[in-house]
């Protein structure tokens, strides 16, 4: 029996069903359809909007005699988008092919071939690829890899596990993240930095959340810094003159050694211990200069979230 | 049955998350929790949407001051997430 | 002549240790505005 059936107007679902000696195969196949029409009939987080267009193909195998049900299933997700709360995301491609036999469903192929996420810090180029595994009694997915590109360079993920009950750990990787567009996230004037820097960062997730512990951020190359004009920089050599002459050894330094250190707790508040070795070309001695920076890295993240959509919004302004 | 006597009576407790939590099984108190959070939810978007903020940030905020501002005796959840009297 | 050996003694480095922190002023705010709930019966 050959069946084109819609399960409501919107729904193209096409179905095929044969029954012979004691087996029942059949295939039922959705064709790319609007996610919101999908997602209509679902309680969506308050916080989530999602669309995009979504595939699928359900292939099964039923022996009457043994109860037997075996499939499989396959799909992909095209040109998705939405936000979470002030988190948007965008041209996210997703695919999935899995197994259902015996009672367990194993997805051999889960993954992402294309995102982008704004947090503040614009990620794309996001690809993923895991494998998920369940039955009644267990469940677990494995991420083999997860790379991204932000900040003039790239991150990945280290393959991790997740499964109930367990905390989540893995390793950061960056690689060639530009400190002139890492500065520039503070927006502070009359600091310039160049350079890039490589790092390894240890995480775990747990049901505190994110914590980072004894990051490791590594310069390549050397590069320059220049603290010149910055108000609060300024400020400081007017309270404390003493202070006046090493500041000022901070105007052009030309680094061949940046080593730093960064740790984040679960509420977001990160300490960055950054020790350069560099010269000042109008000074004699070598200048080695310790920085230590205290912030909050979810806010920062949302106050760039909210500037970058004040300076969205300017622009609407401006266009109308 | 007031927000004020289900606290009072053990029935409903603050949780960090700037919700009201079920602390005692109870359908009249269940039903109010749920229009109250409602409620509340509605609050915060607006607030967060006036200050350009995210509402999880603000939901968050009002979580820690809802449990600091929590009368003695009334029902608070622990970040272990148990509830304890205050 | 004897040969002089001098010793360049490293100048000593300048080192400048620098401490900033970063308060986040959305707190305060949003703090008043969450005032207002805790005054209303209804919600809290």
């Amino acid at each position: 029996a050959d069946s084109i059936w819609r399960l409501d107007d919107s729904l193209r679902l096409t179905s095929e069903h044969l029954f012979n000696n004691n087996i029942v195969k059949g295939r039922a196949i959705l064709e790319s359809t609007p996610l919101s029409e999908l997602l209509g009939r679902v309680e969506l987080p308050e916080l989530l909007t999602l669309d995009g267009q979504i595939s699928n193909e359900l292939n099964y195998e039923f022996e009457l005699e043994t109860q037997a049900l075996s499939g499989k299933v396959s799909g992909e997700l095209v040109n998705s988008f939405g936000s979470y709360d002030d988190i948007a995301f965008s041209d996210i491609n997703a695919g999935w092919s899995c197994f259902w036999r015996m009672a367990k469903l194993s997805c051999g192929q889960l993954g992402l071939s294309s995102g982008q996420v704004n947090v503040g810090v614009n990620i794309t180029d996001m690809q993923s690829r895991g494998t998920f595994f369940w039955d009644k009694n267990n469940w677990w997915y494995h991420l083999n890899s997860f790379k991204g590109k932000l900040l003039d360079g790239g991150f990945s993920i280290t393959p991790l596990e997740v499964a109930p009950g367990q905390d989540i750990s893995g390793e950061l990787i960056l690689e060639h993240i530009s400190l002139t567009d890492l500065v520039a996230l503070q927006q502070q004037p009359g600091i310039e930095l160049t350079g890039f820097i490589d790092g390894k960062l240890p995480f775990s997730y747990n049901a505190d959340g994110l914590n980072i512990n004894r990051g490791k951020l590594l310069n390549q190359g050397g590069g320059l810094i220049k603290v010149d004009g910055n108000p609060a920089v300024e400020e400081l050599k007017k309270s404390q003159p003493q202070l006046k002459f090493s500041l000022d050894a901070l105007k052009e330094l030309h680094y061949q050694y940046l080593d730093s250190e960064v740790s984040m707790m679960s509420d977001g508040s990160t300490l960055l211990k950054v020790s350069v070795q560099g010269k000042n070309p109008d000074l004699v001695e070598p200048v080695h200069f310790n920085y230590q920076h205290d912030e909050n890295l979810f806010l920062l993240l949302r106050t760039l979230r909210l500037t970058e959509r004040l300076s969205e919004n300017i622009e609407k302004a401006i266009n109308k | 049955l007031t927000l004020k006597d289900a606290k009072s009576s053990g029935y409903l407790g603050e949780q960090a998350d700037g919700y009201l939590g079920l602390v005692k099984e109870n359908s009249e108190a269940k039903a109010l929790m749920l229009s109250v959070n409602k409620k509340r939810l509605a609050r915060f978007k607006a607030i967060a949407k006036k200050n350009k903020t995210s509402v999880a940030d603000v939901a968050a905020l009002a979580g820690e001051k809802f449990i600091n501002k929590t009368a003695k005796g009334n029902y608070i959840k622990t970040s272990s997430g148990k509830w304890k009297k205050k | 002549c004897t040969p002089t050996v001098e010793v360049a003694v490293p100048d000593k480095p300048i080192t400048i240790n620098l401490n900033v922190k970063i308060e986040h002023e959305i707190r305060i705010k949003v703090d008043k505005e969450l005032d207002e709930i805790i005054s209303d019966d209804e919600l809290f």
